[in-house]
This record gives C-alpha cells, structure tokens and sequence, in this order.
C-alpha cells in the first residue's frame, strides 16, 4: 500500500537534487561567462592602456625634446634661431619671442611675415596682450581615473615607471643644462606647456624663461604632424578583433583603427583620456566578433546541462512509470485471479450440488430429475464459455490467436445464436427484438470469433441489464463495412468509461459490478477479436436510456 | 700634429676648390617688369626670380625615387573608377626602374598598408596585389596620408626623392576633414622633404583640400573629370618625378637699402623685414619655375644705376646629393625718360605677372564664394581685372591687358546663380598649375 508513496518519495528524491544541480550548473556557467567577458574587457583596458601610454610617451618626449632645444637658445641670436627652428623642424608651426608688459617682439604684431604668422598671432592674442595667465590649469592636465583592474594596473605601473624615469632624466638635463649655461647665475629658467584651444581645434604651446630674464620665447606645436606620427600607434594588430578610435575634444573621431568600423554612436569598452592631449578620448571597441566565445560558451554549457537534467529526469519518469505500472499489474493480476476462481467456483458448486442430489437417487420426479440435469448442463456451458474466455485472452496476450477464416451467412449465424441463447434471455426477462436485414449477407470472417463476441455481449446484457427489458439486435450493411448492434436499455455506462470498458480487467467499479460476478475480460477479449478480424467493437449511450454496442465487421467484396 | 695639419690643408683645398670644379646645377636668373625707372618717384617694381634646370639626359644619373600611392578605395571608387586607377598604377609601376621603390596603401575608413616599400623589380608580386584592390567604406584620408607619410619615412636618410601621390575621389569623412589642418600636414612634409601630389576624380571631392595639401607640400595637382585619364596623369606625374635634378630649393631674396619688400605673387613664402623666403621642395629637369616679388624702391636720380636685391638660392644636387649655392645680384637705372622706362619693361614678365595675378584672384574669389560671399568674389575679380588692365596698358603690352580681360567673364561666371562643381575644381586646378607652374 505504501509503495506507490515510496516511489514517488525517490522521484522526488531524484527530481529536486537534479533540478537543483542543473540550476546550480547554470548559474556556474553564467558566473563563469561574465568572468570571461569581465577579463575580456580587463584585457581591452590593459591593451588601451598600452596604446595610451604610448601616445602619451611619444608626445612627452616630443615636448621634452622640443623645450630641451628651446633651452639652448638661450644665449645665442634668438629671433635667427627660432626662425631657422621652424624652417627645418616640421613639428615646429611657428615660433615667438614674448616679453610681459611689451608682448610680442617676434613675429612683428605690426608686420606679420605670412598669413600663418598672422593667424597664429591672432590665434593667442589673449595670451600675448597679457589678458590670460600662462600657467596651466592643473585639472587640464590630470589623466582620468582607470578601471581599476588589476592587469591594467600593472601595464600601467610599467609605464608610469618608464614615464618617471624619462622625466626624471629630462629634469637632470634641465637642471644641467641652465647650470652649465649661464654659470654666474646657476639657476634654472621657467618653462611650461599650454593647451590652447582655438577655432574648435586643440594647440600646444611651449614656452621657456630663462632665469635671468623676463623674456619668454617659444614654440607651438604642429599639431597635425605631431597627430599623424601618432596614428601609427594606433594599431590593434593584424589578427586582434579590437578596433581603436582617436576622438577629439569635439568628441568626432579623428582616426580609426581596426577590423569594423566605427561611428559616432559606437559604444566602446573602455575608454580612456591622453594625458598629453586634454580633452581628447583614445576609446577601444571589442568586435561582436569577439563576444562570440562567451556566449557560445554559455550556450553549449547550458545545453549540455539542460540536457544531461532532461536525461535524468527522463530516466527517472520511465522507471517511475514503469514501477506504477507492473504495480497496477500485479494488482490486476491478483484481483484476476480471485475473479475467475469465484466465477469458476460458483457454477462448479451448482454443478456439484445437484449431481450429488441425482446421484443420492432420492429425486424421484422424472421433471425435478430433467431439471436439474439441465441446470447440470447450463452452468457447465457456462464454465466451458469461462474457460474459452480465459484461453482466448491468454491466447490474445500472447498474440499466438490463429482465426479460422471462411465464407458464411452472417444473417444465419445470429439467428442461430439467438435462438441458442433465447432461452437464457427469457429466464432474465429480456424481450428480444431483432430488426435484422432480410436477404443474404455474406462474410470471410472467424465464425466462432463472432460467435463468442456475441455471446459476450449477451452475457453483459442478461448479468447487467435484465431490468431494461428488451434487448435490440439490428443489423446494418453498406458498401464499407457491416454494423451488428446490440442495445438494451439498462442503466447504461458513464460515458467516461466508454473506453475503459474495453480495458483488460477492468470493470465498473459500483455496486452494481461487486453485486454481478465477473473477470473484466469479456469486452476486453471481444474488442480484440473484432480488431483481429479487421473490424471493430464500440459503445456508446443508447437513446432514451441504456448502452449500445456496436460490431463492426469489414465487407468482403470479392464473396459478395 | 703634422698629419693632422696635412689632413685640414687639404680638406681646406677641397672647400676652396669645390665650387671651382663644378658648375651650379641650377640657373639662377632675375628679371625686372621694368629695368629703367622714372627717376625722382617712389616706385613699385616686380622682380621675377627664374630657376632653369637643364634636361637630364642621361637617366642613370637621375636620383632613385621613394614613390608611395595612396589610393581611395571608398564606395564611391566602385566600378571603372577603381579599375582604371589599378591599371593607372601598374603602369606607373612598369616605369620605375630596379633602383626605385614602390609602396602602396589603400585605404577606406581603415588604412592598409597593401605593399610595403620595395624595390620596383618586384613587379609581379604587387602587380596581383594592386590587382586584389576592392572597394566599399569611407574615405579616412588624413590617416591614410599619415600611414603613407610612414611608409616613406622608413628610407628617409637614403638619398631617395621622396614623393607621395593620393588618389581620391570623395570627400573625407574620417578624421580631420578640412582643407587647413590637410595643409599643415602638408606644411610638415614639406620640412621632411616629402610632398604629395594630389589627384582628384570625378566631381565630389574637396578641391580645396586636395590643392592646399599639394601646395603646402610643393606636388602637383591635377583634376581628373574622366578616370580614363588617369594613365595620362600618372605618365605626366612619373616623368616629372624621374626628372628631379634638384631638392629641398631655399630662395632668400634680401632687399639691399632703398628698397622693401611688399608682396610675393602667386607663391607662398614669408617676409620677415627686408628679407623674403621662399621654399620649393623639388625641381624637374627640363622645368623652368620662378618666384615674383613686388617691392617698393625708393626715388633715385637720373642716370643712378642702384642694385636693390641679392639673392641666394641653396638647394640638393639631386645627381650628386651634394648642397649647392648660388648668388644673384638685381639693379636697376633710373630716368626721367618716359620712352626709356617704357622701353625697358619686359613682357615675359609682366606676362608671368599677369597669369599668376589672375590665378591668384581666382583662388580669393573661389574662397570667398565658398564662404557664401558671392558679391565680395564677383568685386574681387572686377577689381583684379581692372588693375592688371590698366598696368598692362600702361606698359605698354595691350594684348596682355586683353588677356586680363577674362577675369571679367568669369566674374560673370561668378555672378550666375551657382557655378558647376567640376567647373570650380577646374578653376582651382588650373590657378594651381599656374602659381606653380606645373607643366601637365
């Protein structure tokens, strides 16, 4: 009684640790695939890093070399040195001589040499009417915060190490160069870079002050040379799926780099400001290409997860399934078994009882004598159609059911089994009323099939419906198929067990069927028969009331 | 100490002898739009600073080149556009010798550098690679021009003429997009010794861009209408390049007393003081290129003979790699003779004055009109036109006057409601030819 709740208790002993297994599996993966895509981004940062660095090394450098020669001009023909500077070095656009109080004394304000030297002069004119201060606003020049990651970190200290080192080497020259130069003085001068922003572009100015002086003379940058040596560091490799872009101050992209394209709207993975370049943006972009192994990962993960959950649960379902099943069998089997032994005892007991009666020899009357040897006769016919049941359904199970298939009357074969049984269904009061078609019906069918399918179905009636008082036998043919029904007017069959009816076993679980012996294999054996032959065995509700059973039976052309 | 003596004498003859042995590559000439000046007046003259350079004949001498192509291969290049360029470079390939070397980058948004710098002998391996160009993308022109200026640095201490040549036909739409910041680029090149010659296909790119990048960096430009005619172009621009005697050209013109300098005509260049500069970056064989300055002399008297300008022209042998130098001396008589001053005005140069003047109002009217000032560039041309008119006149050469005349038809042109883009690029183009005098 308890085990159909053991095995639900072990399924579910398998369902919910699977099930959470499979969660925990997935949320392993899930956790994994955003590790991997957290460090593919780390990676991102620390190649941007890198590029940055080296940008911002190279315009450092620029700078430093460019002030460090700024420097040793100090003594010598300034305006002739400037200007032979900026003939030669293509980093250099223009160059001045400046003095606070007095401004420009190179390039002349009042005669500007070219229309370059004109705009240039236009271009600072808040610096060199002495409107602006020259020292730079510290925040211009701070590098951004960086996505603290730990490989970016290290990418970083490498630089920064480079960086300081450089500077440090710079200043050492600075110092020994303004100490070497003017030796009386042995102080070093002032010199600074500034950012200038003019005509929505980005400048770069480099001035230098000599100790002793208040003359200040410089540089600005060839912005657009300085750029276009840079972009060559721009280059995420042949093989890398990373695209870098150089944005502006404006935030327009001002050189890209890599295997897609990039527009305003790209998002990038990490993004980073230049030190060297205020305001500008050096942005890298991980390729959808490149998202494609995690997500795959992902993918392949969970279904394999999903899958291995599905197997195990299904294994699980089918045994489970399996175990209720022979259960349910093994029921049946037993409360079989009591069936057909209390159906083979009752008509073996009356069989008994009334030999025994004649064999005493103290029944005189001739009629009570003729009785009883036809009630003999009856139960024995009875236990032979219980015995044939039990053969046949064995033999059905078994699949072993030869039919012994030949040409009759159908018309002829009813008839006779009806007149066999009329007896019997006028002791149960059963009217019988046939309404059978006239004229010859042929069929190729198993005769002693039918016969028992009948017999069946008669049984039924005279055990379940005696009360309803008639019994209708119609036959109908057409071209298709042959329709033999039986319909009483009994209390009828919930139309729910239309179907279970013709299970094996099975029987109406009511009073009525406890108060009616029988195994549950008359219908079961009979619908088996008819499927053997190649017709059918229905039910359904009969109108007003009852049920009707309807024999299908295939025409056979070729007879007819 | 005695060898060491001996080794200083000597190079000392050497220094000495040097200029002796050789003869100046190039010839410095000066001219005057008048050599005779009214006597008594202050006075406006042009001095024309002519460099002539002989064909060189033998071609074996000529110095290799470090020819970079730059080729667009944007959407826009699809079809024959692209096709006619590849068989444009081929050919151009076929005619560099084993000496020379060839490198290509194309570029679309992305720069690639295709074939990186290599002698031209390897022909058949970037013939296919020329050959597997595709097109599609945007045009980033700034980085592709910085990746070819790459390129061409790798042999930049070699002795090669360097020589960059662009190809496009669209505007740039990548990175820095305006004809200014291409021309500091260009300004930059032009201190390595590097210029770009600039070709333009078809009618949707930025003439301005294409021109100012090529003059700041002293190539050449061409339009091109028709890409059929691009094989011709690069014919035209390979001979040139094949015929580079001289490199990195420095002209100072110093203004000796009495006399300041106002103007340079045409060319671009600095005047600091009495001193002009101006800079060329390479010089054709068989090319005559020359430079014109306007200055004011101070009154003279009659029958006073003044030198007014000395001018040093440095430049690169390019057949001997070595730095030469010339000296030229101008002066100038003064009269009272009216007949005298007009006989001594020079028609080559008042000839030179009068193109280059015209090609000059142009490029203003061109600007101006692109900045939406149409009124501003129609006056600009009529005034131009009026001036050279009536100097023309006055000189004494009215079919040069006549010639100044078609400013006022394309004043006209100017005045019409809009000018045809591949009319304007026409302008730029031909102005350009002439303020350079670029032969093709």
């Amino acid at each position: 009684m308890n085990r159909p709740k053991l095995i639900i208790a072990a399924w579910l002993l398998l369902l919910v640790p699977t099930l959470l297994l499979g969660v925990g599996a997935w949320q392993l993966l899930k956790s994994e695939s955003e590790r991997f895509a957290q460090r593919e981004i780390q990676t991102a940062a620390a190649r941007l890093a890198t590029v940055a660095g080296n940008i911002e090394l190279a315009i450092a450098e620029v700078e430093d070399g460019l002030m460090q020669r700024l420097i040793t001009f100090e003594d010598g023909d300034l305006p002739q040195l400037l200007g032979d500077w900026r003939q030669e070095n293509p980093l250099v656009r223009n160059v001045f001589i400046w003095q606070p109080g007095s401004g420009l004394s190179y390039p002349d304000p009042e005669m500007p040499a070219s229309d370059e030297e004109e705009i240039f002069i236009r271009r600072y004119l808040p610096l060199f009417s002495g409107e602006l201060d020259w020292q730079q606003p510290v925040a211009d020049r701070t590098v951004s915060p960086q996505p603290s990651a730990a490989s970016t970190m290290s990418a970083d200290s490498v630089l920064s190490e480079r960086k300081e080192l450089r500077q440090l080497a710079s200043k050492a020259l600075v110092s020994n160069e303004t100490a070497a130069a003017p030796a009386a003085i042995g102080l070093p001068g002032q010199s600074g870079w500034l950012s200038w922003y003019a005509d929505d572009q980005l400048h770069l100015i480099g001035w230098y002050q000599p100790a002793n002086s208040i003359q200040r003379y410089g540089v600005e940058l060839e912005m657009m040379a300085l750029l276009s040596r840079l972009l060559g560091s721009i280059n995420p490799g042949i093989d890398s799926n990373d695209s870098f872009a150089l944005l502006d101050g404006g935030n327009r992209i001002f050189h890209q780099s890599g295997p897609f394209e990039i527009t305003e709207k790209s998002a990038p993975s990490t993004s980073r400001s230049l030190s060297g370049l205020p305001h500008w943006r050096l942005n890298i972009y991980t390729g959808a290409a490149d998202k494609t192994p995690e997500s795959s990962f992902l993918l392949i993960g969970s279904l394999l997860t999903g899958s291995f959950v599905a197997a195990i649960l299904l294994g699980g379902s089918l045994l489970l399934w399996q175990a209720v099943r022979n259960h349910r069998d093994a029921r049946q089997k037993t409360s079989f078994v009591s069936n057909v032994s209390h159906e083979l005892k009752t008509p073996l007991t009356t069989i008994r009882m009334y030999a025994e009666l004649l064999g005493e020899g103290k029944i005189d009357s001739a009629q009570k004598q003729h009785s009883y040897l036809q009630t003999i006769i009856r139960e024995s016919q009875r236990l032979t159609r219980l015995v044939n049941n039990v053969l046949d359904f064995s033999r059905l199970e078994q699949g072993q059911k030869t039919f012994n298939i030949s040409n009759f009357e159908l018309i002829e074969l009813v008839e006779d089994i009806l007149i066999r049984q009329s007896l019997r269904l006028d002791e149960a009061g059963l009217k019988l009323i046939k309404q059978l078609e006239t004229g010859p019906l042929l069929v190729h069918s198993d005769r002693d099939a039918i016969e028992q399918i009948l017999l069946n179905l008669i049984d039924n009636a005279i055990k379940y419906a005696a009360d309803g008082g008639e019994l209708i036998i119609d036959l109908k043919s057409d071209t298709e198929k042959i329709d033999l029904t039986l319909t009483d007017r009994g209390p009828g069959i919930p139309s729910v067990q239309h179907q279970k009816i013709f299970n094996k076993f099975h029987r109406l679980d009511s009073s009525l069927t406890s108060f009616q012996p029988g195994a549950g294999l008359g219908l079961s054996i009979a619908r088996q028969l008819a499927r053997g032959m190649g017709g059918d065995l229905t039910c359904m509700a009969a109108v007003p009331c009852g049920i009707c059973f309807c024999l299908s039976l295939p025409t056979t052309r070729e007879i007819s | 100490m005695k060898p060491m003596l001996k080794v200083l004498l000597s190079l000392l003859l050497l220094v000495l002898a040097s200029p002796a042995l050789a003869s100046p590559l190039l010839n410095l000439n000066l001219a005057l739009d008048r050599t005779v000046l009214p006597a008594g007046q202050s006075e406006k003259t042009i001095i024309k600073v002519l460099l002539d350079v002989p064909q060189i004949t033998d071609s074996s001498l000529r110095p290799p080149v470090n020819l970079t192509l730059i080729l667009d291969r944007s959407g826009s290049m699809t079809g024959h556009k692209l096709e006619n360029a590849k068989e444009a470079a081929i050919a151009a390939l076929h005619r560099l010798s084993e000496r020379d070397l060839f490198s290509l980058v194309t570029y679309d948004h992305n720069v690639t550098t295709l074939v990186p710098p290599q002698s031209a002998a390897n022909s058949k391996w970037i013939e296919a690679r020329i050959r597997s160009i595709s097109a599609g993308g945007n045009t980033a022109l700034f980085g592709a021009v910085s990746q070819g200026t790459a390129e061409v640095r790798k042999h930049q201490n070699e002795n090669y003429i360097q020589r960059m040549i662009l190809l496009s036909d669209g505007l740039a739409n990548v990175g820095p997009s305006s004809a200014s910041d291409l021309g500091r680029l260009g300004a930059a090149l032009l201190k390595e010794g590097i210029s770009v010659t600039t070709i333009g296909i078809g009618t949707d790119f930025n003439e301005d861009l294409m021109t100012l990048l090529a003059s700041r960096s002293d190539g050449n430009h061409y339009f091109v209408e028709s890409s059929r005619d691009l094989s011709r172009i690069f014919a035209a621009e390979l001979g040139d390049v094949l015929s580079i005697a001289a490199s990195k050209i420095h002209i100072e013109i110093d203004c000796l007393p009495g006399v300041r300098p106002l103007r340079i005509i045409g060319r671009e260049g600095t005047i600091r003081g009495n001193r002009v500069q101006l800079q060329m970056n390479q010089l054709y064989g068989g090319q005559q290129k020359y430079a014109l300055i306007e200055v004011l002399i101070e009154p003279g008297q009659a029958g006073q003979n003044r030198e007014i300008v000395r001018v040093n022209c440095r430049y690169e042998n390019a057949l001997t790699n070595k730095t030469e130098k010339t000296l030229r001396l101008a002066s100038i008589s003064f009269s009272q003779r009216q007949e005298e001053v007009q006989q001594s005005a020079s028609r080559p140069v008042q000839k030179a004055v009068v193109e280059n003047e015209m090609a000059a109002a142009r490029d203003r009217a061109l600007d101006l009109y692109n900045a939406g000032r149409k009124d501003e560039a129609v006056r600009e041309l009529r005034q131009s036109s009026g001036k050279l008119k009536a100097r023309s006149a006055a000189l004494g050469f009215s079919d040069l006057a006549e010639e100044a005349q078609t400013l006022e038809e394309d004043a006209v042109e100017f005045a019409a409601p809009s000018i045809p883009s591949p009319r304007k690029k026409e302008l730029r183009s031909e102005s350009y030819k002439v303020r350079k005098q670029q032969k093709n």
